[in-house]
């Protein structure tokens, strides 16, 4: 996914100018957005899975 | 690109999407989007060709030409070279599409998945091809982009990026269609995966579109997709409400995922909708519908593209923008108007060689049309591609193929390699003969037909085709030699045999008959698909059984309200009861449901008059006339109407003008069997002062001493009529087979040659004796005799039933027996002060050789 490090952070908000949280496991109403919904929703997982792997690595660390 | 200020198109394909679903939708709020276009737009039935096959559909729609000028004839053909076979491509296309025109006029089009658009083409734009979103393999192996898939090259690591893997997909994803899936084994049903490729390949699409009309400047944009057909046809068969055959816990399970199909796409229309400004057109449209109701097929045939039964013959069409009738319903569209509107929605030509026409209707103003006679012949970029090859077309095409194959619109390609070429061959065939026959254009379907019935006789639907396309020609004993070989033989029995036969019969005026084969299938076919309860009306309408006709009527109108030609033929019952209200009523159904035929206007302009609705009356005709310019008794309704009701002298007056340009003029004909006295029948006219029209290649010879008074060109008559023209006003000797194929905007003096079959038989063999031709002894004369007879009962039929034609029948032996009475006959009936003792002179009786003894 290195393509995504190329994207900006996406600022998603829902109609009343609220942020829109990403469900990490995505919707069709994200992939029904288009390239901005699929490109937030993989910056997303990959956001997590760096989240993952750093508590991984803080746990093994300790 | 949002708000530059210039008017833009944008066109959505929505494969299969059909009125019957999106309504119900709409009216229970699950498509907000939908409602919004809807409300604030003109909608349509929008419809379809035949065969209702995608590509060739979708190419129709890009080009607003039919399938026999574009050139896609399937979804598979033979490679150039003769030597393999490949799903059809964008090279398969023979004319330009839109993208091709915008860009010869220097604007941008960003096309996104068209079938067939691989490879991409050149042009000034993106163009994603329709290979693009085709996985393959697992999500963890490599998944590169063939060759060609997009243009331009730069872009390719950003779309490449943009496709999204079935597998990538979770249940939150599958869910909304499926809301029972955890209950699924997914490694023995694999109908759950096949809900996740279609929607992760419609996703594929539309990220690519979404990004391109998001972020590069465009005129035109076009997106294809066609999930909603293939939920349809995996999927439909669970869609409320369940039909007995189907399985309790199959239905639980998937009746939700056409409607979630059709939500994901309202979605993915109203993510489309923020993305463009409001001097954007939108049209929305569908190249067939699908069945959602009682209407759809129990089983589907077993034969190449049987999944296309499933279709309905209306799409969709949502025209919605700055000069777009709002809330409005607009009648009488057709997939190949669709390309001529995108042009003048451009302010662009239109061409005359396209077969649509901009539907004016839907416009608040309607733009100014422009034409010219065809785009082929302007120069410049168009961004087509001449020449095309990559390594990689090979393992790509086997993808492809494979694809369609699953799906069912082709069937399992022998493994042999004459065996793939010979049936892709066969089927381009047929689909081009069948879309000959959808354009009006029979006679270029019958060799088509006769030559596929050759390859293989078994395959009843060629007989089926070539025997209704007889019937059409009025080649009605050709059709029945056909429908009594298949009886003969006994190669095929079944109901529809019976139902063809019933309307061959009907042909042949005999509805008698015809009723007992539609009894006799009456119950084992679909009364849908066979349109029985049609045929029984229209045989008890030849038997004046007014009543009865309207019972069956009501019965096909019951099962498909939008069966057209149901409507106008209740019509016409109307008319023949003089009841003319009712049948302007019918007539008006008929007309919203196909606006293309012209008779339908013609019908109701009558029904209007009768009741002296003389402007609606007008009204009706003209469209009548527009669509078929050479009805000269629609316009001489007209001019009646305007000169004695409207006294509107202007439109009287170009009217009258415009009937002499269409009402081409008068031909005198001299026919009947060969050896019938047709030559010397010319040489009276000649004698007589009428000028003849023949070449003089046949030379005189002993069959014929005084002359054949021939032309070369009537023998090209079935294919080539544009010569004739040239016979406006002579006498023209055309022996009696080829009457049929004389076109309707002349009128014709007949004069048809009667002599003794048996005779006529003896001269000839005796000319072939002469010629040395040999004689098959075996055949002849028992067999033509036959044959003569038959032929000669059905042009008589034909001629009875042309309003163009006047038949005088004259006898060989009348002429030698009483020469001058019989030119008087003749003169009086060509009525053009021929010398009718010249004409009587000419005769010899010496020439009368084979004249029979009669007891």
């Amino acid at each position: 996914m290195k393509e995504l490090n190329d994207i900006q952070e996406l600022d998603l908000r829902l109609p009343n100018g609220e942020p829109f949280e990403i469900p990490v496991q995505g919707s069709l109403g994200l992939l029904a957005l288009g390239d901005i919904g699929l490109m937030a929703w993989r910056q997303k997982k990959l956001q997590f899975i760096k989240a993952q792997q750093g508590s991984k690595n803080n746990n093994t660390e300790k | 690109m949002k708000g530059n200020g210039k008017n833009k198109v944008l066109l959505l394909g929505w494969d299969a999407a059909d009125w019957k679903v999106i309504n119900p939708l709409v009216d229970q709020g699950l498509m907000p989007n939908m409602k919004k276009l809807i409300e604030g737009g003109t909608i349509a039935n929008l419809a379809t060709l035949d065969p209702p096959y995608s590509p060739m559909l979708w190419s129709s729609i890009a080009t607003g030409k039919r399938p026999y000028k574009h050139g896609v004839l399937g979804f598979t053909e033979i490679t150039p070279d003769g030597k393999d076979v490949r799903p059809v491509m964008s090279i398969s296309r023979k004319c330009k599409a839109l993208w091709n025109i915008f860009n010869q006029n220097k604007m941008r089009s960003h096309v996104v998945g068209w079938w067939p658009s691989h490879p991409a083409e050149p042009i000034n734009g993106i163009m994603v091809s329709n290979f693009y979103q085709q996985h393959t393999g697992h999500i963890n192996q490599p998944w590169p982009m063939p060759s060609g898939t997009i243009h331009p090259k730069v872009e390719e690591k950003l779309y490449s990026f943009l496709r999204v893997h079935p597998q990538e997909l979770n249940s939150e994803h599958i869910l909304p269609f499926i809301p029972n899936m955890g209950k699924i084994n997914q490694k023995k049903d694999p109908r759950v995966f096949s809900v996740a490729k279609v929607t992760a390949h419609a996703s594929s699409l539309h990220a690519a579109f979404t990004n391109a009309i998001r972020t590069q400047p465009w005129d035109f944009a076009a997106l294809y997709l066609d999930a909603i057909d293939h939920y349809c046809h995996g999927f439909m068969k669970y869609h409320p409400p369940k039909r007995p055959h189907i399985i309790q816990e199959d239905y639980d399970l998937y009746k939700n995922v056409v409607t979630a199909g059709y939500q994901f796409h309202d979605l993915m229309l109203g993510r489309i909708m923020e993305l463009v400004d409001d001097q954007t057109t939108i049209l929305l449209i569908s190249d067939h519908g699908f069945q959602p109701d009682h209407l759809r097929p129990d089983k589907i045939p077993n034969e190449p593209a049987g999944p296309a039964y499933e279709h309905s013959d209306y799409g969709i069409l949502v025209a919605y923008g700055p000069n777009i009738k709002k809330d409005n319903i607009s009648y009488g569209a057709s997939v190949i108007d669709i390309a001529p509107t995108i042009l003048a929605l451009h302010s662009l030509p239109i061409a005359e060689d396209m077969d649509g026409r901009v539907l004016t209707s839907i416009f608040e103003t309607p733009p100014e049309i422009k034409l010219i006679p065809s785009w082929e012949s302007v120069n410049g970029d168009s961004g087509q591609i001449k020449n095309w090859n990559s390594e990689e077309k090979e393992n790509t095409s086997k993808a492809v193929l494979k694809q369609l194959e699953d799906l069912g619109y082709i069937d399992s390609l022998p493994k042999s390699q004459e065996g793939k070429i010979e049936m892709t061959r066969n089927e381009c065939n047929f689909n081009l003969a069948r879309a000959y026959i959808d354009g009006s254009k029979i006679e270029e379907a019958v060799p088509l037909l006769e030559q596929l019935r050759k390859v293989d006789p078994r395959a009843i639907r060629y007989s089926f085709k070539l025997a209704s396309c007889y019937q059409m020609l009025g080649r009605l004993s050709d059709a029945r030699a056909i429908i009594d070989e298949i009886r003969e033989k006994e190669v095929y029995n079944s109901p529809a045999l019976d139902m063809m036969e019933g309307s061959l019969l009907l042909g042949e005026k005999k509805p008698k008959l015809a009723i007992d084969c539609f009894k006799a299938a009456q119950g084992k076919v679909n009364a849908h698909h066979s349109r029985i309860n049609f045929q029984f009306a229209n045989a008890y309408l030849m038997l004046n059984r007014w009543s009865d006709a309207k019972e069956y009527l009501n019965k096909e109108i019951d099962i498909d309200y939008d069966n057209a030609a149901a409507h106008a033929l209740l019509g016409r019952t109307f008319l023949f009861e003089n009841k003319y209200e009712e049948a302007c009523d019918s007539y008006l159904t008929a007309i919203g449901l196909d606006f293309n035929k012209h008779n339908y206007h013609h019908a109701l302009g009558t029904a209007l008059f009768k009741i002296g609705k003389y402007h609606e009356a007008v009204h009706a005709l003209e469209n009548s006339l527009k669509l078929a310019p050479d009805n000269n008794p629609c316009r001489e309704l007209l001019i009646k109407i305007y000169g004695n009701h409207l006294h509107d002298t202007k439109n009287y007056n170009l009217h009258r003008s415009k009937l002499k340009i269409h009402k081409k003029g008068l031909i005198y004909v001299v026919s009947g069997l060969p050896r019938s006295g047709t030559s010397m029948m010319m040489q009276m006219l000649k004698e007589g002062g009428l000028e003849l029209f023949t070449d003089g290649k046949r030379e005189t010879d002993e069959n014929n001493p005084k002359g054949y008074y021939e032309h070369e060109a009537v023998k090209s008559l079935s294919r080539n009529r544009k010569w004739l023209i040239q016979a406006e006003g002579k006498g023209i000797k055309i022996i009696s087979h080829l009457l049929k194929h004389l076109p309707s905007n002349f009128d014709y003096k007949v004069i048809f040659m009667e002599r003794n079959i048996s005779e006529v038989l003896a001269s000839q063999g005796k000319m072939l004796s002469r010629l040395e031709k040999k004689v098959d002894n075996s055949v002849y004369p028992t067999a033509l005799e036959k044959k003569y007879r038959e032929d000669i009962n059905d042009t008589k039929e034909f001629l009875a039933n042309q309003h163009n034609f006047k038949v005088l029948y004259i006898n060989h032996h009348d002429i030698l027996k009483s020469p001058f009475s019989s030119a008087l006959e003749v003169a009086e009936f060509v009525d053009q002060n021929l010398i009718v003792e010249k004409m009587s002179n000419i005769v010899d009786p010496a020439l009368h050789r084979e004249k029979m003894v009669l007891n």
